[in-house]
């Protein structure tokens, strides 16, 4: 059983179908990346399966349960974390802090225990700032705990936001264009960082623009174009895949 | 010397607050102080909704309107124990809250100002219309003081001390809900409620939660106004009171706890003050909120934190959260 899949999921916009009966199945392990020209609906595509848009028509599912009506904070819960292309991050908040609060669907605690301070609410808090610490090392912002959010490097945002999408403890991450304007040395610690998020047991589901480390980290591969999928198979198939050559240079006359 | 301040400055705060009737027997001033706290509430209440959660609310004074009726009404009509009309007072606002929360989910910024403004307006024409229950514009006499064992709280210097214990203990239920996994989720609402959805919030219940807790302390306010003047009439609940627990926690400081505080003792105060100016009073105690809100739009809470970090020696650690333009819209 695929840990995720789509049936026929389809999305329109006005008149604009942004997607089109896509059928995907993602395995458990994998690095499973979705590429396409600007605009083929792969943001469009992750909406869907993260709850943001509703689907017209089609189903998600995922670990067998057809999640397709779930609200989005409520796929987090069941395991689906994602990071976001444009960042998101809660700015005016303290990096630790953001990491935090990634971590809030697998605390417990609620406004009593908050308000009385009991004993179970101070150990979660101390248990899942360690937790957090150790995710903040893990995508190497040691040391930047008590920064506002808004005061890191464009390279530490985004990392942060993949430490935050972590802290949801998601079975799997959704990352969202996440090389978009990384310089050469953070791009090479992202595609490291990227195969040890999968080496911990977690499936990545991959919209990327950039090719080399598309074809260097992909197990498989989905293309997209118009909303709809052209193609799907490892790196090797899809790049000898006519549709999709003609997709991104064009037919030749 | 840091240590020390650290350590004490808590308790310094605390013995001073507790000290006021100690250090004066004017009525008038003892009635002031009671009025501070009375809006210090009322503020960190309206700071909980907007300051945290980005809820924007221009008619608090509706709920503090509810509170202040509900534990005069049970007292003066119903015989009810004075201090049952403290406990139901936040119960009763917290439910009003909660009416008005759900049906404005889907509003932000302005648009839930005109909403709740409107709140506003409606609580005081039913305050002044329903005259069978509220006695109308002529106001609800009698309201009873509270007692404590054969201790009866009627002078002001007394209440004080229950004043301020509830302004403390408001302070607590601020900082505890802050630094907290709801307090967390409060202010990712505010900062960002797509990136809080996908942190598995559910962002309904917690705007929901906020517009509850917020309420409720509102409503504690109105009892405890109603039985320090032990009278109630529509024109304490009007919405220029709203206003002007709005102008307390901006010039204190959006999302800053000791900065509403402080905001609505200096706002409380400065009036009173000003009286030597005469008719032009009002004008120079608008002057002054312009003044603030353009050269220091942290407000108080900002030279607050930024004088505690200086003596503790933990400058740049914690820096004040929020900032006016996040927090607000």
């Amino acid at each position: 059983m695929a840990l995720l899949e789509t049936q026929g999921l389809s999305i329109s916009f006005g008149g604009v179908h942004a997607v089109q009966g896509v059928d995907l199945q993602v395995e458990k392990g994998e690095i499973f990346t979705i590429i396409g020209p600007n605009g083929a609906g792969k943001t469009t595509f992750f909406n869907l399966v993260t709850g943001y848009y509703k689907a017209n028509s089609g189903r998600v599912i995922f670990k067998g349960d057809d999640i397709t009506h779930l609200a989005p904070y409520h796929r987090t819960k069941k395991g689906i974390g994602r990071s976001f292309q444009v960042l998101m991050l809660f700015r005016d908040m303290t990096v630790l802090d953001n990491a935090m609060v990634g971590l809030h669907c697998r605390l417990k605690s609620n406004l009593a225990g908050a308000l009385l301070r009991t004993s179970a609410t101070v150990r979660e808090e101390a248990e899942g700032r360690e937790k957090v610490r150790q995710l903040l090392h893990f995508v190497g912002l040691d040391g930047k705990e008590h920064e506002m959010a808004k005061n890191l490097s464009y390279g530490q945002q985004k990392r942060l936001d993949i430490a935050r999408a972590l802290a949801t403890d998601p079975e799997i991450l959704l990352l969202d264009e996440p090389a978009a304007g990384l310089n050469t040395q953070d791009l090479a610690s992202l595609t490291d960082m990227i195969q040890r998020i999968r080496d911990r047991g977690i499936t990545v589901l991959l919209i990327e623009h950039k090719m080399d480390l598309v074809m260097s980290i992909s197990d498989r591969i989905m293309v997209l174009n118009f909303g709809k999928k052209i193609a799907e198979g490892t790196p090797d198939e899809v790049r000898q895949n006519e549709a999709v050559i003609e997709a991104y240079l064009g037919k030749e006359e | 010397m840091k240590n020390l301040y650290r350590k004490y400055r808590t308790v310094a705060l605390l013995l001073l607050a507790y000290a006021v009737p100690v250090l004066t027997r004017d009525p008038y001033v003892l009635h002031l102080a009671n009025m501070a706290c009375i809006f210090a509430i009322l503020t960190l209440s309206l700071n909980i909704l907007t300051g945290f959660t980005g809820q924007f609310s221009v008619g608090h004074a509706a709920f503090y309107g509810i509170g202040a009726y509900t534990s005069s009404l049970l007292a003066v009509k119903a015989g009810a124990p004075v201090w049952l009309g403290f406990l139901a007072a936040p119960v009763v606002a917290a439910v009003f809250g909660i009416l008005l929360g759900l049906p404005t989910l889907r509003l932000r910024g302005f648009y839930l100002g005109v909403v709740t403004l409107g709140f506003g307006e409606i609580m005081y024409q039913v305050f002044v219309n329903w005259i069978s229950l509220t006695n109308g514009p002529k106001g609800l006499t009698g309201v009873p003081a509270p007692r404590i064992g054969s201790i009866v709280l009627d002078t002001y210097g007394s209440y004080y001390f229950l004043s301020i214990t509830l302004l403390v203990l408001t302070i607590v239920v601020a900082y505890r809900l802050l630094y907290s996994r709801v307090g967390r989720a409060l202010l990712a609402i505010r900062e960002n409620e797509t990136a809080a959805e996908a942190m598995g919030i559910n962002s309904t219940y917690y705007k929901v939660m906020a517009f509850c807790v917020s309420a409720a302390l509102a409503g504690m306010a109105g009892a405890l106004y109603a039985h320090e003047i032990m009278f109630v009439s529509p024109e304490s609940f009007v919405n220029a009171e709203s206003v002007s627990i709005l102008s307390m926690m901006v010039v204190g400081g959006i999302g800053s706890i000791p900065g509403s505080v402080v905001g609505a003792i200096t706002l409380t105060l400065v009036p009173e003050y000003l009286r030597s100016f005469g008719d032009l009073r009002l004008v120079v105690y608008g002057l002054a909120i312009v003044l603030m809100v353009i050269y220091s739009p942290q407000g108080i809470g900002g030279w607050i934190t930024r004088v505690d970090q200086y003596l503790s020696g933990t400058a740049i650690r914690k820096p004040v959260r929020g900032g006016v333009e996040r927090g607000a819209a």
